[in-house]
């Protein structure tokens, strides 16, 4: 007991001498924790719009359409088929058949192409498209309504115009359906797109008022019917659409889509975005590791003379290596703590913007398996980045560890030799590699994971742009919504890194201060003691960079089905821009230590 | 201007009000071409400080340094630098080598700073070592040396850029009595070769290498004393010490 309080004791006495460190640390762990807690309550949450949008729609069990053969259009007997399969006796509900064809569409200098859905102003039994603003379509009126995702698309709203093949519409409403894929997957259900330009569109839906349908189909587009139903047991629909449902190009039949594969696709493009979140933390959790073992690692130094004290003083090794540990366990659960919470608050705004469903903002929970996932990731963090250091203290001798020698230095033969002939500041500089090989190692790491990042984030953005519909298209908004997410997931890579990277320089530069101090009385120059510093950090940079690049072009090929190589403009780029940032970031401390007066480095060594 | 190293008007003080400290108060020195300076004086007095503010290692609240002709007070850091690369070695009580290098690799280090080929600082350094008795450890690693001998290679370190000054604080301080006389009788050789030497020490034993003793108190000079060719030879008290 009573060594459970003087380990509190010591423990706290020991966060309280360093806060900057204590500080990045918890920025360190939580930053981890937060994303890794997105990442686990995406992977629940995806379910839970589409079935509130469903439930407020009256959405459909079954989507039925039936398309006419090429070159032909719906003869009377094809729709006798569709009124049949929706009198069957499965089927509890069903909504009127909608007449539905496509048509371009124009809305302030965006081009793209419209489903143009024909509906009647008084409620469908399935189907009732929920109105977010606006009102409903009305056959008297005129002026038509968007669907939500499709309209932020297009960048309409209710009282601005869209041109359908040169006819000028108010719109009049927007809302949201359970009936259709995710925009701009819509065609997913089929669609008859056989004007020029027209097979690389994504069309988004629009509700018109009846009429306006006829109208607008031509030869090339002919009207298709599309029917709701619902099945007195929805989880039948997958076997219902399987019996009755035509497979392969448009004869005539019927094509019927359960809820299922709808709500599949939804998720689908949650998934993405929560590929993205897992990924980023688990770089970010390796990112905290580095950062930790730089810490301790670097603590090590001046921590081995005060467990000599402890030692002297008749604690156990084991004791003290519980101590080295608690500090950090205790930053490690206010880190998982502050995670949780932002998670938790973090990750229903990324589901939000999903457009196309309602509810999306509604309550995300935090299970407990989570809680534990979370916790035990950033414990086992700490554990591992600072048990073999802590083991290693409390492991060396007494009298080695009151002389304070900490770790003696290596001595690696071959950086010496190699760098005999030299210019002096990399011969220091490669001297310095020499002398923390662990160190070096780490800061090579955490770059290699910064850079890994990045090199994925290009590749995963070159490949969206790929996927990208013409250009003056409509925006896609999975699109924007997995940019948002990679750039935020890149930058907090960036910034973990940088905040590494300038620790690790700070900590280099005391560690040689001494060296250099000396080196300068022997004439080495500020620039040239510097440089030597720079030499040291810029050295592991470029192998940190070799290797994130060579890792996150492979990962991304492990990861995604097809790959498209980011311009190499941009690769390069990159690579420049890491090493402009490993410089500048090392310049500083480097800078502010090799100006630091040398009498005074003398009188305290 | 035949001084080698002249200061004029020195002073460093550190802190303020009741706490100030005059480090080094107006001090006056000029050490000839060839002349071995000794300053002496007790624990506090400033004669670190002086060293430092003479190699330009410190930079002094008012008055001149003169080091080979060039006032180096006002410089810049990168000057003051180049400056003592050329033409200032320093020798510290801790020796201050650099443990993961060899002896040599130690020793030439300096002539590499002052852009040498590694052939002719490798060559140099040997000779150097060779001229301390040193030949054999040049491989060794300072872990593996004596304090004398760190000491000597610490000395033929200062020496690789042929210094027109040798600065030395301390030298023997943390040196036994055997490894005292090494590093003395070095001394001697290089004061005989007409090396220029200011050496820092309160170890009376160092003073008879000198052929010139100051004595500091309080950061000012209080005695200035010629030493004879009459004075006991340097062997003749390295002998003496040796017995006690
Ligand atoms: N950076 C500093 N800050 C405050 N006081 C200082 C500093 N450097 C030196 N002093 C003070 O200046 C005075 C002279 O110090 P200095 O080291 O030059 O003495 P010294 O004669 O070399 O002493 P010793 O023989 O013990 O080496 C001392 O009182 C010392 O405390
Ligand atoms: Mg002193």
């Amino acid at each position: 007991m009573t060594s459970i309080v003087l380990l509190y004791r010591l423990a706290r006495r020991d966060l309280r001498r360093r806060p900057a460190e204590a500080l990045l640390l918890l920025a360190a762990l939580a930053v981890a924790s937060t994303t890794l807690t997105i990442g686990l309550v995406l992977h629940g949450q995806t379910a839970v719009p589409y079935a509130e949008t469903r439930q407020r729609t009256s959405g459909p069990d079954v989507v039925a359409a039936l398309f006419p053969p090429p070159g032909r259009s719906v003869t009377g007997a094809d729709r006798d088929r569709l009124a049949a399969l929706a009198g069957r006796r499965e089927v509890a509900a069903r909504s009127p058949a909608f007449p539905t064809t496509w048509a371009s569409i124009e809305a302030a200098g965006v081009n793209g192409v419209a489903e143009v859905q024909g509906r009647d102003a008084n409620p469908s039994p399935v189907d009732r498209p929920a109105v977010v603003s606006g009102h409903w379509v009305d056959g008297d009126h005129g002026g038509v309504v968007v669907e939500r995702a499709f309209a932020r698309a297009l960048g309409v709203d209710v009282g601005d115009h869209v041109t359908l093949d040169g006819q000028r519409l108010r719109v009049v409403g927007v809302a949201v359906s359970a009936a259709l894929p995710p925009y701009p997957q819509l065609c997913t259900i089929g669609c008859i797109l056989d004007r020029p330009g027209w097979p690389s569109a994504q069309p988004g839906l629009v509700w018109a008022p009846r009429h306006e349908v006829g109208s607008l189909s031509s030869g090339r587009e002919p009207v298709v019917w599309f029917q709701y139903l619902r099945l007195h047991d929805p989880s039948t629909a997958p076997a219902f659409a399987a019996r009755y449902g035509a497979d392969g190009p448009p004869t005539g039949r019927t094509d019927l889509e359960p809820w299922q594969a709808i709500a599949a696709r939804q998720a689908e493009q949650l998934s993405s975005e929560r590929t993205v979140v897992v990924f980023g933390s688990t770089l970010l959790v390796v990112l905290a590791l580095a950062t930790l073992a730089v810490l301790v690692g670097g603590r090590m130094a001046d921590e081995v003379s005060r467990v000599g004290t402890l030692k002297a003083a008749g604690a156990t090794p084991a004791f003290v290596a519980r101590l080295l540990l608690a500090s950090y366990l205790a930053v490690g659960l206010v880190a998982a703590a502050v995670g949780l919470v932002a998670g938790r608050v973090l990750a229903p705004r990324l589901v939000a913007r999903s457009a196309g469903l309602l509810g999306a903002s509604g309550p995300t929970s935090v299970s407990v398996g989570d809680v534990l996932i979370v916790v035990g990731t950033i414990l086992a963090v700490v554990v591992v980045a600072s048990v073999i250091p802590a083991w290693r203290a409390a492991r060396t001798s007494t009298v080695h560890a009151l002389a304070g020698a900490g770790r003696t230095p290596h001595r690696s033969r071959l950086i010496v030799r190699a760098s005999a002939g030299l210019p002096p500041p990399a011969l220091f500089g490669l001297r310095f590699v020499a002398r923390r090989p662990r160190r070096t190692l780490l800061t090579a790491m955490s770059i290699a994971v910064a850079v890994c990042g990045s090199v994925v984030a290009l590749y995963a953005q070159a490949s969206l742009r790929a996927e990208r519909g013409p250009a003056g298209g409509p925006a896609d908004p999975q699109v924007a919504q997995l940019h948002t997410v990679l750039l935020a997931v890149t930058l907090l890579l960036v910034v973990m890194t940088a905040v590494n990277l300038v620790f690790v320089a700070t900590a280099s530069a005391v560690d040689a201060r001494r060296l250099l101090a000396v080196a300068r009385t022997l004439g080495a120059t500020p620039a040239e003691s510097a440089a030597s510093l720079g030499v040291a950090q810029v050295l592991p940079a470029i192998v940190g960079l070799v290797l994130g690049f060579v890792a996150g072009s492979a990962i991304f090929r492990a990861l995604a089905a097809h790959t498209v190589t980011p311009p190499l403009a941009q690769l390069a780029g990159l690579a420049l821009l890491a090493v402009c940032l490993v410089v500048a970031l090392t310049a500083v401390p480097a800078r502010i230590e090799a100006l630091r007066p040398i009498a005074e480095t003398l009188r305290e060594a | 201007m035949s001084g080698v190293v002249r200061v004029v008007g020195l002073a460093k003080h550190y802190g303020n009000g009741n706490a100030l400290v005059r480090a080094v108060d107006d001090v006056d020195l000029e050490v000839a071409t060839g002349e071995a300076v000794v300053i002496t004086g007790p624990s506090g007095c400033g004669k670190s400080t002086l060293l430092h503010l003479m190699g330009g290692l410190d930079r002094p609240d008012a008055g001149e340094v003169w080091i080979a002709g060039r006032r180096i007070d006002h410089t810049s850091e990168r000057t003051r630098a180049r400056l003592r690369r050329d033409n200032v070695g320093f020798v510290f009580q801790e020796f201050h080598l650099m443990e993961e290098l060899t002896a040599v690799e130690n020793v030439e280090l300096p002539a590499l700073l002052a852009g040498r080929s590694s052939r002719q600082a490798r060559r140099r350094a040997t000779a150097l070592l060779e001229q301390v008795g040193l030949e054999r450890q040049a491989g060794h690693l300072p872990s593996a040396l004596s304090g004398g001998q760190k000491q000597r290679v610490a000395i033929a370190r200062a020496l690789v850029n042929e210094p027109a000054v040798l600065l030395a604080d301390e030298p023997t301080g943390s040196l036994d009595s055997a490894a005292t006389i090494e590093v003395l009788r070095l001394f001697e050789r290089l004061r005989a070769n007409g090396q220029t030497l200011v050496v820092v020490t309160h170890d009376q034993r160092t003073a008879a290498t000198a052929d010139r003793m100051v004595g500091m108190r309080d950061g000012a000079f209080v005695e200035d004393v010629a030493l004879g060719p009459e004075t006991a030879s340097a062997a003749q008290i390295l002998t003496a010490g040796s017995r006690e």
